[in-house]
């Protein structure tokens, strides 16, 4: 009893570190550890809800599953959730830079999506497309909308819940000078 | 609208689908605690906290899909939010055992571990941090250590609790002795404890902390 006790609470202090059983090995390019943690899936009644909550508009949907989150999706294969607040340490250890203009957006960049007041960042999903067309710049998005599933979307048509929103890029590619 | 039909709706798929689509632990609490529905609920548990906490109850002794997470996390997320508002450390401490029984929960039973901690921290080192300020335990314990002004180490936390445990009664609630009556002990990591005679080396620290 006294040593269950305890092991709950060595779980609670190392929550998504090395000696937590629901996570996994992730590691920056620096070799500094994410913590994550792996999610159990949601039923498909659950997501079914989801499903009609979110497929509208410009939205399509990717895929259904709850088992990771935005950030797990772009940073760790869909394998895991990661905490948003994780996202600076892994662009700057991935060494990423900030897109300014969105001229020079390719597909696979990253959209970061922050509140203008806290700076927190709310939502993250991937560049697929970005292309001019009658005159207007489209961007299309791949991102994973918390655990309610993946979905392809315009840039700016995301769900009420992540507020009003800044949108920065970034982008990890190296181009021969 | 009655307490009864705000659990209804706060059970309901559609509650669930629109709180998991925050992207962080953070954004997940703040979504719930911005809800008209927790609203609702914040206020009718105050007058009656005892139906919410037996709705808990009733929640972590129901059978799950071993496949699936369980339908009532979010529920159950919420309900402990809105009762550990209006609770003392002794009916949340219950609350929070009953959710640390309920399998497949995972937004619930983070929070619960968090709550555990907070009421074991308010018990045994008598520093009461608002938990709900902060988005990760180990964000809330450099808080606690901030504001302690004094030495808190992970360590003196870890010695509270296990100090604490033989002498909690027949209820749930863990009750710690004051600070000055704790004695320092070590914790021997269950896999020491389990290593084969070829392995000695741990074996032998384990010895030389028992002589010591």
């Amino acid at each position: 009893m006294r040593y269950d006790n305890l092991s709950v609470m060595e779980t609670i202090i190392g929550e998504g570190g090395s000696s937590d059983k629901a996570s996994i090995a992730l590691s920056t390019s620096k070799n500094r550890r994410i913590p994550n943690q792996r999610m159990p899936e949601r039923s498909p009644q659950s997501m079914y809800a989801a499903k009609q909550l979110h497929a509208k508009g410009s939205r399509q949907l990717r895929s259904l599953r709850s088992t990771y989150n935005c950030v797990g999706m772009v940073f760790a294969n869909r394998r895991t959730f990661i905490e948003p607040e994780q996202i600076p340490i892994i662009l700057q250890d991935d060494e990423y830079t900030e897109v300014v203009k969105e001229d020079d957006l390719m597909p696979g960049d990253v959209v970061l999506y922050e509140d203008p007041q806290t700076g927190d960042i709310q939502h993250v999903g991937l560049v697929l497309a970005s292309e001019v067309m009658f005159q207007t710049k489209k961007i299309r998005v791949l991102s994973q909308f918390g655990r309610d599933g993946e979905y392809i979307h315009d840039l700016h048509d995301v769900p009420n819940l992540y507020g009003k929103t800044v949108v920065k890029f970034y982008s990890e590619s190296r181009k021969a000078t | 609208m009655t307490l009864a039909e705000t659990m209804v709706a706060i059970e309901r798929d559609e509650f669930a689908a629109e709180m998991n689509l925050a992207a962080g632990t953070k954004a997940f609490r703040r979504a719930i605690r911005e809800h008209e529905l927790f609203d609702r609920l914040s206020e009718l548990a105050k007058e009656n906290p005892s139906e919410v906490a037996e709705r808990i109850e009733t929640i972590s002794r129901s059978a799950v899909d071993e496949r699936y997470e369980n339908p009532f996390d979010t529920a159950l997320s919420a309900y402990l939010m809105a009762l550990c508002d209006v609770a003392g450390p002794e009916i949340a401490s219950k609350i929070v055992q009953a959710v640390l029984r309920t399998p497949k929960t995972w937004w619930a039973s983070g929070l619960a571990r968090e709550l555990l901690l907070q009421t074991v921290a308010m018990g045994a080192i008598g520093v009461g941090v608002d938990w709900r300020n902060y988005a990760r335990v180990n964000e809330w314990f450099v808080a606690l250590h901030s504001s302690s002004g004094r030495e808190t180490t992970m360590r003196e936390l870890l010695d509270a609790v296990s100090a604490g445990q033989p002498t909690g009664r027949v209820s749930n609630v863990i009750e710690f002795p004051p600070p000055e009556a704790r004695t320092m002990s070590h914790v021997v990591p269950k896999a020491f404890l389990k290593r084969k005679k070829g392995s000695a080396r741990p074996q032998n620290i384990a010895a030389a902390r028992k002589r010591a």
